[in-house]
Parts: structure tokens; C-alpha cells; sequence
């Protein structure tokens, strides 16, 4: 049962990787990035290729993995630009765009290239910490609780970001009032990108650290987004503490269900339990 | 010269064009056209929604997939010839629909748009994974029509679907959706049930969908759950943005030309390539040209 | 029943949380009669509006119109017994025409009919007629946004009248405009109470408007009625003058 539980928990986690860089991209910039789950498709493709390409370890890849897909990322926030401000539908929309591109060109790269050793377009990562806990007769693997202890990390790399530095506090005002800081001189553009990056940057460790786990595959952020979204809307769009809690509760109710049912019925139900819930919220704001 | 009569023969003047074309068309081409048809008259339907109603439906394409599979098995199950299975479907599809609008309009906005990828993506994998509606591979054995004979089938059916539309898109009540777009607020003070307005622009424009997918098994012999994939619906509405989002003309421009494209780009890229393509003309469109393209081509030759 | 009381509200209360942003609110307005509505700024003057309007529940109380009760009616059924609302922010449909704009207000507020899926955009003698007394019947083609500030405020007008009402509440109608463009719009109030037979309350910061146009005055202060009468009555009641001069009497 423990296992379980804490499966659930790294899910989880992951996922609120996912769902809290979006919050905070719509929190401060008002717009649904749908591409960001390729942020995390991304991530895992970066340290693969420069696993391949550098020949460093797993762990001191992550480096290289989240900063390329954090530079990456300025140049989609610059497509951004122009939609701020404007009916969010636009900017939704371009980024849907941008989720078809990544999406599909991974696909074709993953297929094609000759940059990583030969595979049907899914690539596998030995798992860098090898073994577990026995835990009265289950093996809790070292792994996930690796890759809890650096999420953890990070977080609270966020959190004082977000609480103690100036930074923080222009991304605070900024999910309040954009316009009100612009003309207080601050430079919403410079904050809007930093979001933006960062928030790719946290998503692309996560999909790095699942990468063994889940196997990489151009895919792998897409199968994400839809839960993260319901995360994100379910928490309070720009609510952190909101966002962690949601993701933590519906991948625990994912796991438990997957554990009892087959994959159709408890991808159904979690489905249907999703949508009375967003239902339950529109109502509520 | 009437706003009118001047938009009705600019849609004569192309369908002249296609109609003439059609005996010089190879084999090939005549179906790529009449997929275009379809998914143009399913990128209609959405515009529709979106234009007018402001709803973005990701899950609209379980509609179009719906009115193929029923079709489908309206001729294999129950042995209903060709001409009268396109009627089914509506039978099915208008109380879902009604039922969907109800549950999903209330929220509007982000809500709207995330309960219907939910529907979408629940339906797509109900019929995915369950083998009595056809699993994976879908069902087979509709009767697909003589290819030429149903081009011209197609491009009245579309004629015929775009003029509907553009009644209803210039009528009181597409005035009244287009209040609404404007300023909802307003229009609850004004005396207006919003919520009754979009629910019936919601089972419309998906009466149109259905309309455009009951027409896909006559060309293609069949349905696949891929029809019902909110991955089409986006691609839909990939067509609309390209096209024009409100200006209807457009979603038919953007369902040839997305159509087009996915097809060429699948022939002679490597692998898949096609969302590729797509992904880059709709930020393309969207950074440099927002409007869409029929509106701009409009507004060029208006100065 | 008094026959000519339109509208009544009786013991009306809103809180927000711990702040009753109205208290205790009783107030009579006769058909016919321009009333205003005068108060320091969150006197409660907009939340008597919201709620006698549907925007807003009250939190306790009565809305009487008519002689019946609306107290906790949805706005679009108010609308459609007869009270209609000009807002102070200019509220209209900026990419429809001046002539749709009324033309949507008009039709919605009498309910469309399925026929209405297929029928045209007509010329209607209702709308026309409005933009008529509101003198924009020569703009009618123009986009919304088109229009001068106060012409766009004169749509708003209109747009709440398309609807009929018998009861027309204006919020702030000359807001942001000099002592001519004032005065011309308590022109267009007159001849649309003149004209439609209407009765009409508006709330208002300017004291000039004020006392020269309302055949009645309702002053308001931290939710609750201070006083109400004539013009005259009301500028000579010590409490008021305390409120709005600091004078101390």
C-alpha cells in the first residue's frame, strides 16, 4: 500500500511540476499555455541528448537539460507578445501551435535521428539509482525518493523566490494587477519572460527526473497537460499552495483507481470526477 | 451592389471553378478535394461556434465522428441503405448534444473548453477501446460511392451547409450571439438568457458537424476513432484561425488548406510531418497575419 | 397600495461580510416623478441599484414593484417587468452598429422566436423611434465604437430603454462631462420621461444637476436613508448640509 501511496505522490509531484509553471505563466501573463507540456518532453530529450553528446552522468545533465529548454523558451514567450492582454483565446491558441510543432517534429526527430542510439521513437534511461528500501517485503526504489528529495528542492528554491526576493514579489503583483506595476516602472516585460522560463525550466527537470521512469518519448508531456490543466483550474489559476494540492489529490486518485480498474475505466472516472469538480468551481467563482 | 447578392456570386464564381476542374482531376486529387469538402464543412460548423458564439468546443469532433460512425452502422448493423443512414445520426447526436450544452456552457470560458476536451477525450477512448463499436481499427463495410459522382454530391452538400450557416450567422439570432460575444454582461441586463442562446448555438453547430462526418463514410468506407479525437477538433480549429475565425468563408479556405497540407506534407516528409506544418502556419497566421486569411485578403482588396 | 407608487423597497439590506453596505433602506418613488439619488461615495447608492436590479441578493428585506415582489428575481426577469438600467461605465457592443445595438435590446427584451433562426435584421419602429428621441438616428449605420464619448453614453441610454421599461435607473449619467454636455444630457432625461412616460431615478455627484433637474431628492449615507424631499427641502436639512459642507449647526 505504501508503494502505492507514494507512486501517487511522485505523480504527483511531477505533475504539479507541470501544473505550477502554468499557473504562474497564467497567473502573471493571463494565458493557457498548452505547449507546456512539451517543456517537459523537452526536458527529457535535452538530457538524453546531452547524456549522448557530453558523455556526463544523469544527475549533472539535469543542468544542461533545464537551461537549454529555459533559453528555449524565450524565444516561445516572444511569439507571446503580441496576445497579452488581448481575448485569451488567441494566445491559447498559439500556444497550441507551438504544441503541435514540438509535439510532431519530436516525433520525427525521435523517429530519424541518428544523435541517439537507434529506438522506435522511445528511448529508455537505466534507472541512475539503482535498488531500494525494503520495506516489509516491498522494495521502495532509491530512485523515486530521488527524485521526490530534488522536486522538494526545488520548490523551495521557488518558494523563496517567490516570497523573499524582489523578483518574487513582482510575480506576486504582477497575478494581481499587471498594468498598475508597468506604471510603477517595473519591467512586466522582463518579469513576464523570467515566468515564463522558469516556469519551462521546472517542467523540463520533471520530465528529465520521469525520463527513466517513464521512458522518453515525444509524447510523454502531451499524455500530462490535460491532467495538469485540471490541476491548475481546480487549485485557482495563480494559486501555488492550490495547484500542489490539487495535482497531489488527483494523481493519488489516478494511482488508487488505475490500481482497481483497468485503464479505460480509471482514466473515465477520473474523467468524470474532473469535470463535476470544474463544474463545482465555475460555480463557486 | 447588396452585401448579398455581391457574397453570393463570389461563391458562385469558385464553385464554377471546382465543378469544371473535376473531369481534368486525377483519381487521387478528386478525393483530396472531397476530404477538404468535409473537413472545410466541419471547420464550418466550429466557426460557427467559436465566431458567433465565442465557445471554443475542443470536443466538437466527437459530433463529425459521430455522424460517421452512425452512418456506418446504420448500413452494416442494420442494413439501412446509403441515402437514408445520413439521417440517423441526428438522432443520437441531438440529445447528447443537448445534454453536453447543459453541462458544459454554464461554466463559459477556460471551464467550457477544458469540460469539453474531457467529454471528447472519454467518448474518443469509449470507442477506442471497446471492440463491439470497433476498437482501434474503427468499423468497415459502409458503401462508398462512385468517387465522382460524390464530388459533386460533396460540393452541394457543402454549398448547401455554408448557406445555411450564413443564414443563421446573419439572422436575429446571430446578432444576438454576436451581443453576446460582445458584452454578456450587458445582455443579462437587456433581459437576455445567455445560457439558452449558447446552448442553442452549441446544438446547431453540432447538428453541422455531424452533418460533415455523416458524409465521411461514403468516401472512405468506414469511421475510426481518430474521428473523434479532440486532436481533430484542434486541428479544426487550426482551419478556423487560418481562415478567419467569425468570417465562415474562411474556415472553408483553412479546411483546403490545411487539408492539403497535412496531405503533401505526409507524402514527402519522413515521419508524420504533418502537425508540424500545421502547428507553424498557425502561429505563422497568428503572429503575422491574426486576422486570418480571408479577412486580410478582404481588407487588401478593399484599399 | 398606494395607485401611484411604482416602486418600493422596505427594510432592504445588503452586507457585505460585516459592512452593511445598505441598512434598513425604505424608500417610495412615485410613477412619473425624476428622482435623484445623492450620497458621498460608498454611501450604498450603486448597491441599491444592484439589488433592486438582481445583480446583487439582498441580504434581507423587500423590493416591491408594481406592487409585487422582485426581491430576489434574476436581472433578466426584472427586465422584463419593466426596470431598465443605464450603467455608469459606458456598457455597450462596441463591434455591432448603433442601429444593432438598440435592435438587440429591443428584440431580446420581447424574446426572439425560433422563426428568428433564419429571419433578417429588420427596420423596426420601436428602435427607430428611440434613436430618434435620443437623436442618433443619423449614426445608426456607424460602428459603436465610433461614437463621441457622449454619444456612446446616449446609446447606453438607449440600449436601456429598448427594453421598455416603465422604471429607467441611471447611474451617474453625466459622469466625466462639463456643465454644457451636463445639461444637454438632462435634456435627453426629460424628453425621454416626457416622451415614453417613464418614471426615473438616477444617482448623482453633481449638486447643480441635482437641484435642477429632480422633482425629488434621496440622500444616502453609509447605507442607510438620511433624508429625502424637494430639492429645496433637502439643501436646507442640517444633516445633509453637515455632510456635504461640514457644517456643524
Amino acid at each position: 500500500m505504501l508503494d502505492i501511496v507514494l507512486v501517487g505522490i511522485m505523480y504527483g509531484l511531477t505533475l504539479s511540476s507541470i501544473a505550477l509553471g502554468l499557473s504562474l505563466i497564467f497567473g502573471v501573463m493571463k494565458i493557457l499555455n498548452i505547449a507546456h507540456g512539451e517543456f517537459y518532453m523537452m526536458g527529457a530529450f535535452a538530457l538524453l541528448i546531452t547524456m549522448e553528446l557530453t558523455g556526463l552522468n544523469f544527475w549533472l545533465a539535469l543542468i544542461p537539460a533545464a537551461i537549454i529548454v529555459g533559453l528555449l523558451a524565450i524565444i516561445f514567450e516572444a511569439g507571446l507578445h503580441p496576445f497579452y492582454g488581448k481575448e485569451p483565446l488567441y494566445g491559447l491558441i498559439l500556444t497550441l501551435g507551438y504544441s503541435f510543432f514540438l509535439r510532431d517534429a519530436a516525433y520525427s526527430f525521435s523517429r530519424t535521428t541518428m544523435l541517439l542510439p537507434v529506438g522506435a521513437g522511445f528511448y529508455s534511461i537505466p534507472t541512475p539509482l539503482p535498488g531500494g528500501f525494503n520495506f516489509y517485503g516491498m522494495v521502495l526504489p532509491y530512485y523515486r525518493f530521488a527524485i521526490l528529495a530534488i522536486i522538494c528542492m526545488l520548490y523551495a528554491g521557488l518558494w523563496f523566490l517567490v516570497k523573499k526576493t524582489k523578483y518574487g514579489m513582482h510575480i506576486r503583483a504582477a497575478t494581481q494587477n499587471a498594468e498598475l506595476l508597468s506604471s510603477d516602472g517595473v519591467n512586466v516585460k522582463q518579469v513576464n519572460r523570467l515566468t515564463f522560463c522558469i516556469g519551462a525550466a521546472l517542467a523540463a527537470v520533471a520530465g528529465a527526473l520521469m525520463g527513466p521512469v517513464t521512458t522518453v518519448y515525444s509524447d510523454m508531456g502531451h499524455e500530462m497537460i490535460l491532467l495538469a490543466f485540471i490541476a491548475v483550474i481546480v487549485g485557482g489559476l495563480g494559486n501555488i499552495r492550490g495547484c500542489l494540492i490539487a495535482s497531489v489529490v488527483l494523481s493519488e486518485i489516478y494511482v488508487f483507481l488505475s490500481l482497481y480498474l483497468e485503464p479505460y475505466w480509471s482514466e473515465t472516472i477520473l474523467g468524470l470526477i474532473s469535470m463535476v469538480v470544474l463544474l463545482i468551481t465555475a460555480r463557486r467563482r | 451592389m447588396p452585401r448579398k447578392t455581391h457574397s453570393y456570386l463570389l461563391l458562385l464564381a469558385p464553385i464554377v471553378v471546382l465543378l469544371v476542374i473535376l473531369p481534368v482531376l486525377p483519381h487521387f486529387y478528386v478525393f483530396l478535394f472531397c476530404t477538404a469538402y468535409i473537413f472545410g464543412m466541419f471547420a464550418l460548423s466550429l466557426d460557427f461556434l467559436m465566431g458567433y458564439g465565442g465557445m471554443p468546443n475542443f470536443g466538437q469532433a466527437v459530433f463529425f465522428g459521430l455522424g460517421a460512425y452512425v452512418v456506418t452502422m446504420a448500413q452494416i448493423w442494420w442494413h439501412v441503405p446509403p441515402i437514408l443512414s445520413v439521417i440517423f445520426p441526428y438522432a443520437f447526436v441531438i440529445p447528447l448534444s443537448f445534454a453536453l450544452a447543459r453541462v458544459s456552457v454554464r461554466g463559459g470560458g477556460i471551464y467550457f473548453a477544458l469540460i469539453t476536451i474531457i467529454w471528447g477525450d472519454i467518448t474518443y477512448r469509449t470507442f477506442f477501446y471497446e471492440w463491439t463499436l470497433g476498437g482501434s481499427d474503427g468499423l468497415r463495410g459502409a458503401t462508398t460511392f462512385p468517387l465522382r459522382e460524390y464530388y459533386i454530391i460533396i460540393l452541394i452538400a457543402t454549398v448547401v451547409c455554408y448557406v445555411l450557416i450564413r443564414k443563421i450567422a446573419d439572422s436575429q439570432f446571430g446578432m444576438v450571439l454576436r451581443a453576446i460575444r460582445e458584452n454578456e454582461t450587458r445582455m443579462r441586463f437587456v433581459g437576455c438568457k445567455v445560457e439558452n442562446y449558447r446552448m442553442s448555438a452549441f446544438v446547431i453547430s453540432s447538428c453541422f458537424a455531424t452533418f460533415a462526418g455523416s458524409l465521411y463514410p461514403g468516401l472512405y468506407g468506414g469511421a475510426r476513432p481518430e474521428l473523434l479525437h479532440w486532436a481533430l477538433s484542434t486541428l479544426a480549429v487550426t482551419m478556423v484561425i487560418v481562415g478567419g475565425l467569425g468570417s465562415l468563408v474562411g474556415a472553408l479556405i483553412g479546411g483546403f488548406i490545411i487539408t492539403f497540407l497535412i496531405e503533401w506534407s505526409t507524402s514527402y516528409l519522413p515521419m508524420g510531418g504533418g502537425y508540424t506544418i500545421a502547428g507553424l502556419i498557425l502561429v505563422a497566421t497568428l503572429l503575422f497575419m491574426p486576422k486570418g486569411i480571408y479577412p486580410t485578403i478582404k481588407r487588401i482588396w478593399r484599399s | 397600495m398606494k395607485d401611484n407608487i411604482i416602486l418600493k423597497t422596505i427594510d432592504l439590506s445588503k452586507n457585505f461580510g460585516s459592512l452593511a453596505a445598505l441598512d434598513n433602506v425604505n424608500l417610495e418613488f412615485e410613477y412619473g416623478k425624476i428622482t435623484s439619488i445623492i450620497g458621498l461615495n460608498g454611501a450604498g447608492k450603486t448597491t441599491l441599484f444592484n439589488v433592486v436590479t438582481g445583480a446583487l441578493k439582498a441580504t434581507k428585506g423587500k423590493v416591491i414593484f408594481e406592487g409585487n415582489e422582485i426581491t430576489d428575481y434574476p436581472p433578466h426577469k426584472i427586465v422584463k417587468l419593466g426596470i431598465s438600467r443605464v450603467f455608469q461605465i459606458t456598457n455597450i457592443f462596441p463591434e455591432l452598429s448603433v442601429y444593432e445595438n438598440v435592435l438587440t435590446s429591443f428584440q431580446v427584451s420581447r424574446g426572439l422566436k425560433l422563426s428568428s433562426l433564419f429571419s433578417k435584421l429588420k427596420e423596426m419602429e420601436g428602435v427607430t423611434k428611440i434613436l430618434e428621441v435620443l437623436d442618433l438616428l443619423d449614426k445608426k449605420d456607424l460602428l459603436a465604437n465610433q461614437l463621441s464619448y457622449g454619444e456612446q453614453r446616449r446609446l447606453e441610454a438607449a440600449i436601456a430603454l429598448a427594453t421598455n421599461p416603465k422604471l429607467l435607473l441611471m447611474d451617474e449619467p453625466t459622469g466625466g462631462m462639463t456643465p454644457l454636455e451636463s445639461a444637454q444630457t438632462m435634456d435627453f432625461v426629460k424628453k425621454i420621461r416626457d416622451t415614453l412616460g417613464l418614471t426615473i431615478v438616477f444617482i448623482e455627484h453633481d449638486m447643480d444637476v441635482v437641484m435642477r433637474n429632480s422633482e425629488h431628492v434621496v440622500v444616502m449615507d453609509k447605507g442607510r436613508i438620511i433624508c429625502g424631499g424637494t430639492p429645496q427641502e433637502v439643501s436646507c436639512d442640517g444633516k445633509v448640509r453637515e455632510i456635504y459642507l461640514g457644517v456643524t449647526e
